[in-house]
């Protein structure tokens, strides 16, 4: 293949994993990928925080302690970074092998399975060392300023600051190579109709856990440090073992050091390294090529399950066939369309983990405050995957379908599918998955209230989203990002916890006797009643359904003055 | 009966579409012919209500559309020019959602499902996602979603695009059935050849203005040539296509 050939194909598969849908927009992909650049490289700043700690306040502490918290940092930023480059993998998980329009594009021109493989590698390559480079580029500078002693020589410094770079690229490479690998393993396992279909849910679930584990990072180095006063009692903790990110800041203290200490680990590091590397190696080298000719040949149309969802749905309150209109293709969109479910998933990851970290010591004696906060956040942070959701269109071209059949008079009835769809996928099962736990964990004493708790609150939520809301979820055009984003997240993490410890003071408040049990039932079916009197009456004012977003909710740079 | 007065939609200063007229009576179908960009797709945007007209009016049953929109969106089935689609339901999950949207009854909804998936040979993919669908299966869908409310008003935009022969051959003898059952019918069209078989009148567009209006008999005779698509050429087209085809083999043709 002649060097202009392959930069071509290497340049057409690297532009393209720009043109993600699950990373950037359509209209303005660069614009979204420098936001997202500009994201990443924030945190690295934060590391600044290393150079006084070392320099102030570890300055007169021992040597052991000193390592000890370099360590422990070295740690946690191994950590964060490889779950972002993992997160980004995931992203991309679709463009790691060759789709339908590869191979009907450039299956007809001159060029073999080989040579696409390895336009798509280096393509791939590029991407990830962009983002690794990004993400870490001012963590790699910071980290072996505060750390390296100010009596060091230039080479030990330098020497400290290649070391930490091979473990911090090394975890990286890992933190991509698993999840390509899990990829890969699918694709072997497999036959292509079943992977597809069980690809997109392992993408789904994979970057919601790499989300929920993004939170769980806030407790990780706890787990890992807490009750350890040396690195030797560290790395020496049963649950290190089970810690990619200790086996590699392992790594980069023995490639410092040289001390038999991190030995063990370091080597735990590159075996699976090395695993990992010849498993995706493997997986992609057999599949590669078959995949990419079945792209053409099968499943043409994978059946989806047939079912008779009319008269069954029509007792579960779905009589109305405009409900049910909206009913099915909300509940369709958030279940087929991947870039809705990770949407979704994304809030529920974060939520899951935040659950895990308030559960994370429940005393199964008497409930408490902080296990009880873990469902309220979880449900909060529902509501809010579930409206980022509905605002994004699912496929902006075919919603002439709505703009054309739907009815302004009807505007309520599609809401109140939108509504039970939303039931339906995300409050119900939280619900029961809650009270499950609570019984498991305090009996039926506290897990019955719970329920009831929850399906209050959930109506709740559900109805203050969707107040004055005229849009039928996935069919109005979208507002540009705000530039204020980090602020609007920063106030709905707030209303989140406060929104979770209310509630959950509230509960356990109630829990303690039978008539408070009452007077918080009381209090909740009056302002139920008043909210539905005040709800009625806006109702009638709002029209019928909204396609387009109001000029002034369009942001406008106003360069007139 | 739909009529169309005066008709205008201008984009700023450009129009898209200047003083278009017309009508179509029950058990007619017009042709709307036009190279691109004569203003074939804005009127068929107007007429389906997705787009505001700058001026003038569209009457259907002698009222004009915009005074109930809804009541009367609910009388039209429309076939649209390119296959938008959301590709991750099954066909049978799209035609449900339509039909559900237009308050079809359950009962009669299935049926009617069942038995247009099957004369639409699509019976056996009713099931797979429309993504894993040819051009001409989503063509059938949207023809088949478009029928569904049985319409007295029918717009088609390009409705054979992907279809096999048979198909449109079956679509042909499909708007002759629908005319002679009462019908209205408006088709847009390049296929001039369709458009001369199943068209009792032709309106011609060319750079937003209407450049004829008649039935096709009338235009041939009037303009003295033996088919529609002579008329076509005479009428909307400037360009001299047999010199523009030269050219574009002498280009590929030509070596540095």
């Amino acid at each position: 293949m002649t060097d202009r050939r392959a930069s071509a194909l290497e340049n057409l598969f690297y532009e393209r994993f720009f043109y993600n849908d699950l990373i950037s927009s359509h209209d303005d992909p660069q614009l979204t990928a420098a936001n997202l650049m500009a994201i990443l490289a924030f945190p690295g700043l934060l590391t600044l925080y290393w150079i006084p700690k070392y320099y102030v306040v570890l300055a007169r502490a021992p040597e052991s302690v000193r390592q000890w918290h370099a360590l422990g940092d070295r740690f946690v930023w191994i950590a964060f970074s490889m779950t972002v480059i993992a997160l980004l993998a995931a992203l991309q998980w679709e463009s790691l092998l060759p789709d339908r329009r590869d191979m009907t594009i450039l299956g007809p021109q001159p060029v073999t399975a080989g040579e696409l493989f390895r336009a798509q590698g280096r393509a791939l390559g590029r991407y990830l060392w962009l983002f690794f480079a990004i993400l870490n580029v001012a963590a790699l500078f910071f980290y072996p300023l505060g750390v390296v002693p100010w009596r060091a020589s230039f080479f030990e410094g330098a020497w400290f600051a290649l070391a930490n770079f091979v473990a911090v690229a090394s975890s990286a490479l890992f933190a991509f190579l698993a999840v390509a690998g899990a990829q890969a393993v699918l694709l072997l396992a497999l036959p292509p109709t079943l992977f597809r279909h069980v690809s997109q849910w392992a993408q789904l679930m994979v970057a919601a856990a790499l989300c929920g584990a993004l939170i769980l990072l806030f407790v990780l180095r706890g787990v890992a440090f807490d009750g350890t006063s040396t690195t030797l009692e560290a790395v020496s903790v049963p649950i290190a073992r089970w810690l990619p990110p200790m086996w590699f800041a392992a790594l980069g203290e023995w490639l410092t050091r040289g001390s038999s200490t991190f030995a063990p680990m370091a080597r735990i590091a590159l075996i699976a390294l090395a695993a990992t590397a010849a498993l995706t190696a493997a997986g992609y080298a057999l599949s590669y090529r078959r995949f990419g000719a079945l792209a053409l040949e099968t499943p043409t149309r994978p059946r989806l399950p047939q079912s008779r969802p009319i008269p069954r749905w029509d007792r579960l309150g779905l009589a109305d066939s405009s409900q049910r209109a909206v009913f099915f293709f909300t509940l369709r969109t958030l279940l087929r369309s991947p870039l809705h479910r990770l949407k979704l998933g994304t809030f529920v990851g974060i939520g899951v983990a935040f659950v895990f970290i308030r559960a994370w010591d429940a005393d199964p004696q008497a409930p408490a405050r902080a296990p009880l906060e873990g469902p309220f956040a979880l449900l909060f942070l529902c509501a809010v995957g579930l409206r980022t959701a509905f605002e994004l269109p699912a496929e902006l071209p075919a919603n002439w379908a709505f703009r054309f059949h739907t009815v302004p008079s009807r505007l309520q009835r599609y809401l109140a599918g939108a509504r039970k769809a939303a039931w339906a996928i995300a409050f119900v099962p939280l619900a029961v998955l809650t009270t499950l736990a609570m019984q498991q964990l305090w009996g039926t004493a506290v897990a019955a209230p719970h329920a009831v708790a929850m399906l209050i609150v959930a109506w709740f939520v559900l109805e203050a989203a969707q107040a004055g809301v005229r849009k039928i979820p996935f069919t109005c055009n979208f507002v540009a990002p705000r530039a204020h984003a980090i602020i609007v997240w920063t106030i709905c993490a707030i209303a989140m916890l406060a929104f979770a410890a209310s509630l959950a003071s509230l509960e356990l408040w109630a829990l303690e006797s039978p008539w408070r049990l009452w007077q918080a039932s009381a209090w909740a079916a009056l302002a139920g009643v008043l909210w539905l009197l005040w709800n009625e009456r806006s109702l009638r004012e709002l029209g019928g359904p909204e396609f387009f977003e109001r000029p002034d909710q369009i942001q406008r740079l106003s360069l007139d003055g | 009966m739909l009529e169309v007065r005066n008709l205008s939609k201008r984009y700023g200063v450009l129009y898209a579409l200047r003083d278009l007229s017309f009508t179509v009576r029950p058990g007619e179908a017009l042709g709307l012919l036009g190279p691109n960009g004569s203003g074939k797709s804005t009127t068929v945007n107007m007429l389906t209500g997705l787009l505001d007209p700058t001026s003038g009016q569209i009457l259907f049953e002698d009222k004009p559309i915009r005074n109930d929109l809804s009541a009367y969106k609910r009388r039209i089935g429309y076939v649209p020019e390119t296959p938008n689609l959301y590709t991750y339901l099954s066909g049978r999950e799209y035609l449900e959602l339509i039909g559900c949207l237009r308050e079809i009854p359950a009962a009669e909804l299935d049926r009617k499902i069942r038995r247009l998936l099957d004369l639409f040979g699509l019976g056996a993919d009713g099931y797979a996602r429309i993504s894993a669908y040819s051009k001409g299966m989503r063509q059938k869908i949207l023809i088949a979603a478009a029928l569904l409310d049985d319409p007295p008003l029918l717009i088609f935009d390009e409705p054979l695009s992907g279809l096999d022969v048979t198909s449109a051959l079956v679509f042909r003898d499909l708007v002759k059935a629908l005319t002679l059952a009462g019908k209205t019918v408006l088709y847009s069209s390049h296929a001039l050849e369709t458009v001369e078989k199943i068209c009792t009148r032709v309106v011609i567009l060319r750079k937003g203005v209407a450049v004829a209006h008649d039935s096709v008999a009338n235009l041939r005779s009037l303009m003295q040539k033996p088919s529609l698509e002579d008329v076509f050429k005479q009428l909307a087209v400037s360009e001299d296509t047999a010199s523009i085809a030269s050219a574009i083999v002498a280009t590929i043709e030509a070596r540095a």
